[in-house]
């Protein structure tokens, strides 16, 4: 009977999947206690020494964390968030940190939150993987693998930013 | 004789009104609310300026790209967000058109940077997206200018590096269609199904009729 009830489950989001908006289902990146990363995707770089890196926290814990740090070995990396001030200028903020509020997740997605990856040591190409560290106040260290993307891949796997 | 001049009357104000129907043929603009990208309350004429290509000719925009749907956008290269996603989106949906609708779009990027920014590597980044892109640099006063003639803010420097800094710049792509004016403008944040409605839209409307 349950392996019924899945399968139907199964059908139906596989149909709604395909008529429907999109609405992929996000893929598990990491994980360690309270903290699961989600889509974690790097863009291939257009220019050489430049490239990006998206992906979502979320928090099952009943306390907030806090994202507090990012590292990879194949560039500098820097959260930004991107504002528009009164005059139409659009530009990206350097972020000090992220909080991930209890229960909650944050993503970082195009024309939001990101992470710029500079001086690289090579250009990312499509089909790579890095690896990134990040730090948390109360996870501490997580560490995983982000497949390298074009940015249209990239951009069909997440869709836009939807933060103000 | 009378009667022959009569017929040469008839016979040119029904080729007067077969070129007029004809003229106007390819439909209407499109209604208020019609098109997904952000509706200007003025039109903005085509913009009127020369600058370098990233085969280092001379460019002159509006004799360039007449007759063409035109996309217009202010970025630089080493900007990891904004930018490169508006190309990736662009392009893939190009990609995706039939092509005698993609074929009447060209697409041109205007660098905010040219510090950084030379040809080859705006030649470089735009090849990432699509070949045929247009990449364009010019001093920052005659970017500024050019800028200003659109009712755009100029870019602006941020960060005290010397190679290590960000350009602030307006976001969002300018669309010139074939009657040399921008109706709309499509901002940071336009999907590729907005630029899939809208694209064929644009290069079929008919804005004389306006």
């Amino acid at each position: 009977m349950k392996r019924h009830i899945i399968g139907v489950a199964a059908l139906v989001a596989a149909l709604s999947y395909a008529c429907g908006e999109r609405q992929p289902e996000r893929v598990l990146t990491a994980s360690k206690g309270h903290i699961a990363i989600y889509d974690a995707v790097a863009t291939a770089s257009a220019a050489p020494d430049v490239s990006a890196l998206y992906f979502t926290i979320a928090n099952a814990a009943t306390f907030p964390d806090s994202l507090i740090g990012i590292g990879t070995a194949a560039g500098t990396a820097s959260l930004h968030t991107v504002v528009t001030d009164s005059s139409g200028v659009t530009s990206m903020r350097p972020l000090a940190g992220l909080v991930i509020p209890a229960g909650a997740s944050v993503a970082l997605a195009p024309g939001g939150y990101h992470v710029m990856l500079t001086e690289l040591r090579r250009p990312l190409e499509a089909g790579d993987s890095i690896f990134i560290a990040l730090d948390l106040t109360r996870a501490n260290l997580l560490r995983f693998r982000v497949p390298v993307l074009t940015y249209t891949e990239m951009v069909e796997r997440l869709g836009t930013s939807d933060h103000e | 004789m009378l009667n022959k001049i009569l017929g040469i009357a008839a016979l040119v104000a029904s080729l007067a009104v077969a070129l007029l129907s004809v003229a106007s043929c390819g439909g209407d603009s499109p209604r208020p609310g019609e098109l997904h990208g952000a509706v200007l309350s003025a039109p903005l004429p085509k913009a009127d300026f020369t600058l370098t290509n990233t085969a280092g000719e001379s460019f002159a925009f509006r004799e360039e790209t007449q007759g063409y749907v035109t996309l217009l956008f202010f970025g630089y290269t080493s900007c990891p967000d904004i930018c490169p996603v508006h190309m990736a989106n662009i392009a893939a949906v190009l990609r995706k058109l039939p092509p005698q609708t993609a074929s009447r779009v060209k697409v041109v990027m205007v660098t905010v940077d040219p510090e950084r920014d030379t040809p080859e590597r705006l030649r470089t980044w735009l090849n990432a997206f699509d070949p045929s892109f247009v990449g364009l640099t010019g001093s920052t006063e005659e970017v500024n200018g050019i800028l200003r003639s659109l009712m755009l803010p100029p870019a602006v420097k941020q960060g005290e590096g010397e190679t290590d800094y960000l350009m602030g710049h307006a976001a969002q792509v300018i669309a010139f269609t074939t009657d040399d004016r921008a109706h709309v403008v499509y901002p940071s944040g336009t999907r590729q199904v907005d630029w899939a409605h809208d694209l064929p839209l644009l290069v079929e409307a008919d804005w004389r009729s306006e």
